[in-house]
């Protein structure tokens, strides 16, 4: 860690920040995950009643995710945050800045079209009304959006955008990861470190 | 508190309420139900695993006498918004309009017509079933064993939930949650 001193601490990520950014992105890999894996399983007699139960637990997780995303974006709007670093090519620094706005809209996105399509009491997939009120984890109900039930309009457009946003998402997410690997290995710079304090900061001074 | 007392009391209050046209009907011959020992349960399947809950307020008149069947009635007026499965998601859709309504339609009544012998002490209750506001004709087999004061009986009903119009928008085909609803009451009662 003696070059970590090198880098001031304001190029390093609030702890708030860092927490809160792991967290999501654990989450988020998981309801990817079960998200593809439960809108297959569904059809099937034999794993329909893990899939109900994983559309649940989707459900209640996804709706926290959207509460932990406009408090990220929150703490992102009123937050210092580590500057780009300054050996970076202009297309870097725009496709950095490009890709941390689409990572933001989505994980504001994602979670908010979810919501509005179970408030739409519609099955797109089944093409009828399919009213199932949403529990957060077992404990209490969450509103659903007023207005939209029955919408079978909405509902279709909704789950689409929540699918082609997902996938949109995978493929942001490998972009992401490698580009953070590539700052750490690759430039040796600072950027992966300010996320992730624990490990050292590869840069000599920036 | 109050909001306790009044969550409380109010079904039982709005129950009795609604029992009041057949309390005439009430006398000492009455039998009184032990609630307690006394519970009317449904089952059923729902994405694919059994389901079983109760009905946690509902209150019940019963006059029989197996050397008196013509002058034997029940009554039963069931909360609908008292059902319990132990899951939430389960127990907020069961209120909802497509279900039983409850906000419209609280109360579900069964109102015996006739009681006849079945042969032992097995008996059958025609009559008719009030929910959702729609009537529907049933008949409801069921055993009754009665020593000295006290009496015991149970019984089972299979309904057909389609029928009743339930679930009718979001499951017409019964893919989720099974047809075929088994109503089972357990009755003890003294007098």
């Amino acid at each position: 860690m003696a070059t970590s001193a090198q880098t001031p601490a304001s190029h390093r990520y609030t702890i708030v920040a860092i927490l809160l950014h792991w967290l999501m992105a654990l989450l988020i890999v998981w309801q990817i995950w079960v998200g593809i894996w439960m809108s297959g399983a569904i059809e099937d007699p034999a794993t329909q009643a893990a899939a109900y139960d994983a559309f649940q637990f989707h459900k209640s997780l996804g709706l926290t995710l959207l509460v932990l995303a406009v408090l990220r974006l929150l703490w992102r709007l009123t937050h210092r945050f580590p500057p780009l670093p300054a050996h970076l090519p202009a297309w870097q620094q725009v496709a950095a800045r490009l890709s941390h706005i689409l990572l933001y809209a989505f994980i504001v996105l994602i979670p908010l079209t979810g919501w509005l399509y179970v408030s739409t009491g519609w099955n797109s997939a089944m093409g009828m009304a399919f009213q199932v009120p949403t529990i957060w984890f077992g404990l209490f109900e969450w509103p659903h959006i007023p207005g939209i039930e029955g919408s079978s309009a909405l509902a279709d457009v909704a789950i689409e955008m929540h699918q082609v946003m997902a996938f949109a998402l995978i493929g942001l997410l490998v972009v992401h990861v490698a580009a953070a690997l590539k700052h750490h290995f690759g430039d040796r710079d600072y950027v992966l470190w300010s996320m992730l304090p624990i490990i050292s900061n590869p840069s000599k001074a920036d | 508190m109050l909001q306790f007392l009044k969550s409380t009391f109010a079904p039982v209050l709005a129950v009795s309420v609604a029992l009041a046209p057949i309390a005439a009907l009430a006398q000492s011959r009455d039998w009184e139900v032990s609630r307690n020992a006394s519970e009317i349960g449904f089952s059923g399947t729902h994405a694919g695993r059994a389901f079983d809950g109760e009905f946690g307020q509902w209150t019940a008149r019963i006059r029989f006498d197996p050397r008196d069947l013509g002058n034997s009635r029940i009554v039963v007026v069931v909360d609908t918004g008292s059902a319990t499965t132990g899951d939430r998601v389960q127990e907020t859709t069961l209120k909802n309009p497509e279900w039983f309504d409850s906000a419209n339609n609280r109360f579900a009544t069964f109102r015996s017509n006739e009681i006849s012998s079945r042969g032992g002490n097995r008996y059958l209750a025609s009559g008719t079933l009030e929910i959702r506001g729609k009537q529907v004709p049933v008949s409801l087999p069921f055993t009754a064993t009665i020593s000295g004061d006290s009496a015991r009986a149970s019984g089972k009903l299979t309904l057909d939930r389609i029928a009743l119009g339930m679930g009718t928008k979001s499951d017409p085909r019964a893919q989720w949650v099974s047809r075929n609803i088994d109503l089972t009451f357990q009755v003890a009662a003294t007098r």
